[in-house]
């Protein structure tokens, strides 16, 4: 790494002066003295420097013909977040020593337990060199640990100053000496920041200490042996669906195995976890396993068997016909067989409507000229958007569903996993599954392949295709089945997926095109009301793409 | 109001579409064409001609159809209102 060499001694020498100011700054709270104080804010200076420095030697390095793979690159980045936060912790020094001139007296501090909060911030500026230059991850964790031990320091010294300013005396070096320790407590934060760049430049994700704990246990309970450097983490997904998901893999190992990790919030991965379990009992095998599982008070992780395959959409992008008709067929006799197993009579509300409603203004954010007032042409006054949303609300009390299935929930062809050598296809990302109607999973699969924003005509040709294919089967289920009212239904579920989903879809033209058809079939199903709903015909052409 | 602007635009099929084609109609019998939306108001009264324009075309399967209105408001510039006539001298 002798790239690096220049950096690490500048680092070094960073570390050891905010070390000094933080020592110099514990002296003047137990002797406030007018030369220290200076001596403090004179080094600000020269630690301001030191991070300018430091600052451009990465960012020369980013740009010298010098080759740096990621690791490399990462490793830069970290030492600048580093660099970054050191000056921080510096600043918070000055601020402290400033704050001293404000007590009413010098002794007013020894009251208070303000050296544990030093004693954290000095053994973790200790070791932050030895941890990003070796590399070491339970150093990177014990530098973020004393953010946690700060915040308890300050929480016990915030509830003695709130106790001692009701008594209603010295308020004014009170909240001085609340401001010394709110500095402290900041310090903190900076110290986690440089564990988590730490915790980056080695496994090469932005985890959070929170995550990367999970991940850790999750692994080990897996049996994972290696450390976690010798591990591959790669980021799928990002945190679009408010979990992130990596991939981690062993390369290294003969017996090379791959786990999806995934952590968010604790509800909507305990949902995952139960839904996984309902899947196995109905069909073994659909869903991926699960090999571990972290809760925390608010956040939980889960690792995931990896799947290997591609998904329905790859496959879609892909011009072989005979895998497409494969992956098409495997699709439609998975589908058929969970819906006819698990197929529960009984009617119950159909519920599009309110899905739609809870999630429009969602839409009218990204696309507030979508959210039409009523108008006026000549005679003819139309409805504004949201009289016509609560028309259908209205008019869905009508439908009754007449079976449920145990639906996916977010069946959409980004979920759904090919895999040619098996012959068979999964199914991820369930938390949301349920008993439901089956037109929730045909209208969202529907709607997934239409917001496809690829305009290309062999692929949208096939997304076409699919569309037709799906729908003359969901047609035909209907019928085998007794459902009188699918296609009035199939308008609701496509009415919603069209309108929400333009939510994610920043091309207007595209977005406008989506909500249009939402809008048509809701038009449609307003006129059609007064007559009988089996009567009701969705036309197939709403889900063939038009280029105008 | 000389630079109001309406517009609508949505998807309709060759049923529904007949609801709009009745009401323009009707607005130019009428004399008065009015748009209205939130508490805006744009009102067009044709009274003189009206320059009508059709246009169809047919392209790689894409039909695209264009009926296009145009006339003037009468104004004070305007020579053919009336009134009588008057000249100014400059004193």
């Amino acid at each position: 790494m002798h790239v690096f060499e220049g950096l690490e001694q500048k680092i070094q020498f960073m570390v050891l002066d905010v070390s000094k100011q933080v020592d110099d700054t514990l002296k003047i709270l137990i002797t406030p003295e007018e030369d220290a104080i200076e001596k403090v804010t004179a080094r600000d200076d020269y630690i301001d420097n030191f991070k300018s420095v430091i600052e451009n030697s990465c960012f020369s390095r980013l740009g010298s013909h010098i080759h740096l793979d990621k690791k490399g690159i990462d490793f830069i980045r970290a030492a600048n977040v580093i660099s970054n936060n050191l000056e921080r912790i510096s600043d918070f020094c000055v601020n402290i020593a400033n704050q001293t001139r404000y007590l009413s007296r010098k002794n007013f501090l020894d009251q208070y337990e303000y050296r544990p909060f030093f004693r954290q911030v000095l053994e973790a500026l200790d070791i932050v060199v030895r941890a990003l230059f070796h590399r070491d991850l339970s150093l990177a964790l014990r530098i973020c640990r004393a953010e946690f031990v700060l915040d308890k320091l300050y929480k016990h010294n915030f509830d003695k100053i709130i106790e001692q300013l009701q008594a209603g005396r010295e308020a004014h070096s009170l909240i001085t000496t609340l401001f010394i320790f709110r500095y402290l407590e900041r310090m903190g934060d900076a110290l986690l920041n440089i564990g988590e760049a730490v915790i980056f430049s080695v496994v090469g994700e932005k985890l959070k200490i929170n995550q990367y704990q999970a991940l850790r246990e999750s692994l080990d309970t897996l049996g994972f042996k290696l450390p976690l450097r010798d591990m591959d983490f790669e980021s799928i997904w990002g945190t679009r669906s408010g979990c992130r998901i990596g991939k981690v893999s062993n390369e290294g190992a003969s017996s090379a195995r791959g786990v999806i990790f995934k952590e968010g919030k604790l509800k909507k991965i305990l949902q995952e976890r139960a839904s996984i379990e309902l899947w196995e009992e109905i069909f073994p095998g659909l869903t991926p396993k699960v090999f571990g599982f972290q809760e925390g008070p608010d956040n939980a992780s889960i690792l995931l068997e990896f799947l290997t395959g591609c998904t329905f959409q790859e496959v879609l992008f892909n011009d072989d016909k005979e895998i497409l008709e494969n992956a098409f067929f495997l699709i439609q006799e998975t589908a058929a067989m969970i819906w006819q197993k698990t197929l529960k009579p009984g009617p119950r509300p159909s519920t599009f409507s309110a899905q739609l409603l809870s999630r429009v203004d969602d839409v009218f954010v990204v696309h507030p000229d979508l959210n039409a007032p009523d108008i006026r042409i000549c005679d003819l006054a139309l409805p504004s958007t949201s009289e016509i949303f609560e028309r259908l609300r209205e008019i869905e009390q009508e439908l009754k569903v007449p079976f449920t299935v145990f639906i996916h929930g977010d069946y959409n062809i980004n979920n759904i996993i090919y895999n040619q050598k098996e012959q068979r296809v999964y199914y991820i990302d369930v938390h949301r599954s349920k008993d439901d109607d089956y037109l929730q999973d045909l209208s969202v699969f529907l709607v997934s392949n239409f917001r496809v924003p690829i305009f290309e005509s062999s692929v949208r040709d096939n997304l076409n295709d699919a569309n037709r294919r799906f729908l003359h089967f969901g047609r035909q289920f209907a019928r085998e089945h007794g459902d009188p009212t699918f296609e009035a239904r199939l308008a609701f579920g496509l009415t919603r997926s069209f309108i929400t989903s333009t939510r994610f879809e920043l091309n207007p033209d595209f977005a406008h095109n989506m909500f249009s058809r939402g809008m048509y079939l809701a038009e449609k199903i307003i006129a059609h009301q007064g007559k009988p709903w089996e009567s009701f015909v969705v036309p197939k052409e709403i889900l063939r793409y038009n280029y105008f | 109001m000389s630079d109001e602007k309406f517009r609508h635009e949505s998807l309709q099929d060759k049923e529904s579409i007949g609801k709009y084609l009745n009401a323009l109609s009707d607005g130019f019998l009428n004399g008065k064409l009015r748009f209205s939306w939130k508490d805006k108001q744009l009102l067009l009264e044709p009274q003189s001609l009206i320059k009508f324009d059709l246009e169809t075309k047919k392209k790689d399967g894409e039909v695209k159809m264009i009926l296009r209105f145009r006339w003037e408001e009468p104004s004070e510039g305007s020579m053919f209102i009336d009134g009588p006539l008057v000249i100014e001298t400059k004193e």
